[in-house]
């Protein structure tokens, strides 16, 4: 039988500003429940949305770098229903005149490039969180701390022919959020969630029936959403073959993912339908957005990861592996090219950073934006391991201190005298070619003429240039003039 | 003019009931009221946008600095229950995202 | 010393800062009032609590004016409607469902005027939620007219009427939607203002039609009125809708030259339609703007016959959204006798709710659903902003409209109460000031030959609050001077 898989996914994103969308409590993961809730996100009578202008900024951002069209106003709506999570009974989102509309997203398949469109990308808040504890109790228990997150819901057309295509899409949207640093994409922690809408194209007898599309629900990660989908599409064939139902008489239905079992359940049929009952919300003045912002916002955009990536393996010569690392990142892709600005040899600098600066940070917990060596230290760092100053050993404990402390790697290397040859090997063959060079001098000294010794040991410097360690050096000296 | 599906529809989203001697007089009484808002039906607005109001600059909205939340201590003085921290509600089931009231 | 009780806030305040009364004996003269009252066979029902640390609070008020801290209006009184947030104070709006909360938090408006001394002495009687016109639809019972306890006070702010229009409290704070300060104003014989939408901050303003919601004052001299604004108006942060207004010098009033003065007195609110008795104290103000100079005429402004619906749709539709919130799950009251969650909330809130606010949810949510927004919500949007530019445009014409304040004369308690569709349609002269956001003052301008109040209405131009203010001082002046 020939089909085409069709898939459109609702992409939700948790914004990483630091308060939440409406009121000025703290937007962070996890915590003590109900200690980030105050009147307006706990829904007390009285109390009103006051927009975050980070939430609105955010959403600009993403919106241009997903080459969506930014609407010079925009408006919250009230979307009606009720549920426990829900303190006002409403979520305030956006319905008819979203932040952002029309963009794209190109997504890598086997066949190539191919261009993901995107509907619409709007602004909500998040709802609380419902615990269900196996207490016996008959209850559950509701937590409001992530009620209020800002999200930016991402609504894609029908464009994926394949699960692969979805995850692709997906992670694309990832990529670029966490490039842009606007959210952390946690799917396990829930920061980024996908709802997908699959349903099937079955050409029989010349003709195109569509199966019952299905919004599944509850993929928690990329491999969950590959399994869930993967899942869909054989259990659709099997419902045409058997029942031969098409969207038309059926409609759509909610199905949630069952990690465990690896199949998808029905939450919900058509008839259920909630209606929203959509209106602008009251409490907010639609907002002005300039194009001086958007220009402004477009300028910070700049080149994306997957640009960045192409020309990191084209310019640089990086591996891809390498280049996606850097490139995943604003903050260290920027960093990379300033410490490979004026040097030679790029990937040495790229796996320099990816290594050691990679694991630096994550030893110290920070972020390469709360990094603060200067990027050309490392340049220099890398030009005195070159000149065989120092081994690359040796410029490893150097880049430790020099992380901390922020010395230059110059002054460390001095400090520390690093520099100083006091390996006995390498001084002994000093001597000797030196002793082997001015036999003239080391007959002197043995006649008795001890400054002979201070010509010999000139020497020694001038061969070593200077980084022979002169205690070690003239003791070694002495040994061999006395032995000879 | 609303018939019982309409009610019962309306009545479910409201999460209100209206008893049975009282449905007739209920329904009575909105038709009454929905059969006056026909007056509007004789205004013009082919065309009409239904402005919201003047739009507010970005720059007007709040700015993303964190004040402090309520004490749990404050929490208990106005919740109907509070149980180790939370709002406790019977047993539901799902992520809540919507409809699903069985 | 001649009777406290009777006496307006600013003539209070200037015995106090004369040092000629304490704030203790204010304080005290009004709760004598009131308990006086409500030894009586028919009490006003005007007060739903009399806090009991009023006396408490005076003494401190007149502490921090003897160490010369006071704020402006340190001492004095004021009875606050019991929707509007005062922090540790219960508030109900008048509803089962609200029993057992206290706020957590105050208004903005009461917080300012608390923070220049003033005293909140109590909380009044309310239609449940403000939804209704005649103060019956509350929890506690019906206030009753000060005027004729047989009669209605108006509403939804009637407790606020009843307690300034006999002695309880010099001044009140109501809130309006769709003239739920004027109306029992009108009926009591008080002065009674809404301010443009945006003057006064909603924050802690329990809501209603959040579109159309604003705090209004209640007291029988405008300049308490104008005092009251002077401190409490202006931009407040936590609510986005609240304009950045300064009525700082708006107290004291002055005088107002009403020579050459344009008013407009529109056709719809002034002749078929409206109670003879009420048309005759219409024509003798009319004609005492004329003895003034000023030049009423008649205007047509036929959107004016459209208000009573265009109102009963956007106020029930934003009503059932705000009412969502009453849910059994975090506040109030609470019914735990089903099984599951739609038990808890449909239980609670059949309970908890009263028939109007039933009615106005179910409208609300009716106009709002799929099938009906386009007829009903929208329609209603659209013929709103056709109302604004109308009377915006009468406005540049004319200084003023003016028109009764209500159609009737106070009528007897249960008159309308079953009878939803007439007790609407005696807001059909206060629902255009909210729907257009204009100002509006009700004044006390005559009595029926039952001796029943009759309050005549004048409307301003966006944020005219002083023009309007001034021609009721002027009319206030008049009154007081006993002049015909």
């Amino acid at each position: 039988m020939k089909y085409e898989v069709v898939i459109g996914c609702e992409v939700h994103v948790q914004l990483l500003t630091k308060t939440k969308a409406f009121c000025s409590c703290e937007n962070r993961f996890g915590g003590i429940p109900n200690t980030r809730v105050c009147p307006v996100c706990l829904g007390l009578p009285g109390a009103l949305p006051v927009v975050n202008q980070k939430m609105i900024e955010d959403a600009v951002l993403a919106g241009l770098a997903l080459n969506c069209k930014v609407a010079a106003v925009t408006r919250f709506d009230r979307k009606n229903y009720m549920y426990p999570d829900l303190p006002k009974g409403y979520q305030i989102s956006q319905y008819d005149m979203p932040v952002c509309t029309g963009g794209k997203l190109d997504i890598e398949t086997e066949g190539g490039k191919k261009s993901i469109r995107i509907i619409r990308l709007h602004m909500e808040e998040d709802a609380g969180k419902n615990l269900h504890l196996e207490d016996g109790s008959g209850l559950s228990y509701v937590d409001f701390n992530r009620c209020g997150t800002p999200l930016l819901e991402i609504v894609s057309e029908p464009d994926m022919r394949s699960p692969l295509e979805a995850v692709s899409y997906v992670q694309g949207i990832r990529e670029i959020m966490k490039y842009l640093g606007i959210s952390d994409c946690n799917m396990e922690e829930g920061s980024l969630r996908c709802d997908a809408n699959i349903n099937l194209w079955i050409y029989e007898d010349d003709k195109r029936y569509e199966t019952p599309i299905s919004e599944v629900k509850n993929m928690n990660s990329f491999k969950a959403m590959r399994n869930a989908l993967k899942y869909e599409i054989k259990r659709q064939l099997a419902e045409w073959q058997e029942k031969h139902l098409s969207l038309m008489n059926t409609g759509k239905v909610t199905r949630g993912y069952n990690d465990k079992t690896g199949e998808t359940v029905v939450q919900r049929e058509k008839e259920e339908e909630a209606d929203y009952r959509y209106f602008p919300e009251p409490d907010l003045k639609p907002i002005v957005i300039t194009k001086n912002l958007v220009a402004e916002t477009g300028r910070r955009v700049g080149e994306l990861p997957a640009a960045k990536r192409k020309r990191f393996v084209s310019q640089y010569g990086l591996r891809k592996g390498s280049a996606s690392v850097l490139a995943a990142s604003k903050a260290l892709s920027d960093y990379f090219e300033a410490a490979a600005k004026g040097y030679g040899e790029p990937v040495k600098i790229a796996s320099w950073i990816i290594t050691e600066v990679g694991g630096y940070l994550n030893t110290e917990g920070l972020t390469i934006e709360e990094f603060s060596l200067p990027p050309e230290n490392i340049t220099r760092l890398m030009e005195i391991v070159d000149s065989g100053i120092i081994s690359s050993k040796i410029a490893k404990k150097v880049f430790a201190r020099m992380a901390g402390s922020g010395e230059s790697p110059d002054t460390i290397v001095k400090k520390l005298k690093l520099n100083q040859i006091t390996d006995r090997d390498k001084l002994e063959e000093f001597v000797a070619v030196v002793m082997k060079e001015n036999p003239q001098s080391v007959a002197d000294f043995r006649k008795g003429k001890d400054h002979a010794i201070k010509f010999l040991m000139g020497r020694i410097m001038m061969l070593s240039k200077g980084r022979a360690n002169p205690q070690v050096s003239a003791a070694i000296l002495k040994e061999k003039l006395n032995n000879g | 003019m609303i018939d019982d599906k309409v009610l019962n529809s309306i009545l479910y989203m409201s999460k209100l009931k209206v008893s049975g001697e009282e449905k007739e007089n209920f329904r009575k009484q909105i038709e009454e009221i929905l059969s006056y808002f026909k007056v509007l039906t004789s205004v013009d607005t082919e065309n009409v946008e239904s402005a919201a109001g003047e739009g507010v600059s970005i720059e007007d909205l709040r700015v993303d600095e964190i004040k402090d939340s309520f004490p749990l201590a404050i929490i208990k003085t106005f919740a109907a229950d509070f149980q180790d921290g939370y709002f406790p509600v019977p047993r539901i089931l799902g992520d809540g995202s919507g409809g699903e009231y069985k | 010393m001649d009777q406290i009780a009777g006496k307006s806030l600013t003539e209070l305040k200037r015995l106090l800062d004369r040092g000629e009364v304490s704030a203790l004996e204010i304080i005290k003269a009004f709760k004598e009032q009131y308990e006086s009252d409500r030894k009586k066979p028919a009490p006003l029902n005007g007060y739903i609590e009399f806090f009991n640390d009023a006396e408490e609070l005076a003494v401190k008020a007149d502490e921090a004016r003897k160490a010369g801290t006071s704020g402006i209006l340190e001492g004095l009184p004021i009875a606050v409607k019991d929707n509007i947030l005062i922090s540790s104070r219960k508030a109900t709006c008048g509803s089962a469902i609200l029993q057992g909360f206290t706020s957590p938090y105050s208004s903005t408006v009461v917080e300012r005027l608390m923070n220049e001394g003033i005293i909140p002495v109590g909380r009044t009687n309310m239609d449940e939620f403000a939804m209704g016109s005649t103060c019956e639809y509350s929890v506690y019972g019906p206030s009753k007219n000060p005027a004729n306890r047989e009669y209605v006070t108006g509403g939804s702010s009637g407790g606020s009427a009843a307690v300034v229009a006999s002695g309880q409290a010099p001044c009140a704070l109501g809130s309006e939607t769709g003239g739920s300060v004027r109306l029992p104003a009108s009926f009591c014989g008080t002065y009674g203002f809404k301010p443009t939408y945006g003057s006064l901050s909603r924050y802690g303003l329990v809501a209603f039609g959040s579109s159309m919601d604003q705090i209004g004052v209640i007291s029988g001299d405008p300049d308490d009125i104008a005092l009251v604004i002077s401190v409490a108006s202006g931009f407040d942060s936590n609510d986005l809708t609240s304009e950045d207004v300064d009525f700082s010098a708006l107290f004291p009033l002055k005088r107002m030259r009403l020579k050459g003065k344009k008013i407009a007195i529109p056709e719809e609110l002034s002749g078929e339609g409206i109670d003879k008795e009420v048309g005759i104290v219409l024509e003798r103000f009319a004609s005492w703007l004329r003895s003034e100079g000023a030049c009423p005429e008649t205007v047509s402004m036929p959107l004016l016959k459209t208000t009573v619906a265009m109102y009963y749709i956007i106020a029930p539709a934003e009503a059932s959204s705000n009412l969502a919130r009453y849910d059994g799950v975090r506040y109030g009251l609470r019914d735990i006798t089903g099984n599951n969650l739609e038990d808890l909330y449909v239980r609670t809130r059949t309970e908890g709710f009263g028939d109007e606010v039933k009615r106005r949810i179910f409208l609300g949510n009716y106009v709002l659903s799929a099938g009906y927004y386009d007829a009903y919500y929208k329609k209603a949007m659209q013929v709103r902003y056709l109302l604004k530019k109308e009377l915006n445009r009468v406005l540049k014409e004319y200084e003023y409209i003016l028109s009764p304040t209500s159609p009737v004369p106070p009528f007897k308690l249960g008159t309308k109460i079953d009878n939803p569709l007439s007790m609407y349609l005696t807001d059909i002269c206060t629902i255009f000031a909210n729907l257009a956001l204009l100002p509006a003052v009700s004044i006390p301008a005559g009595t029926t030959s039952k001796g029943l109040p009759v309050g005549m209405q004048l409307t301003g131009r966006m944020f005219d609050e002083k023009g309007i203010l001034r021609a009721a001082k002027t009319w206030f002046l008049k009154e007081s001077r006993g002049e015909v």
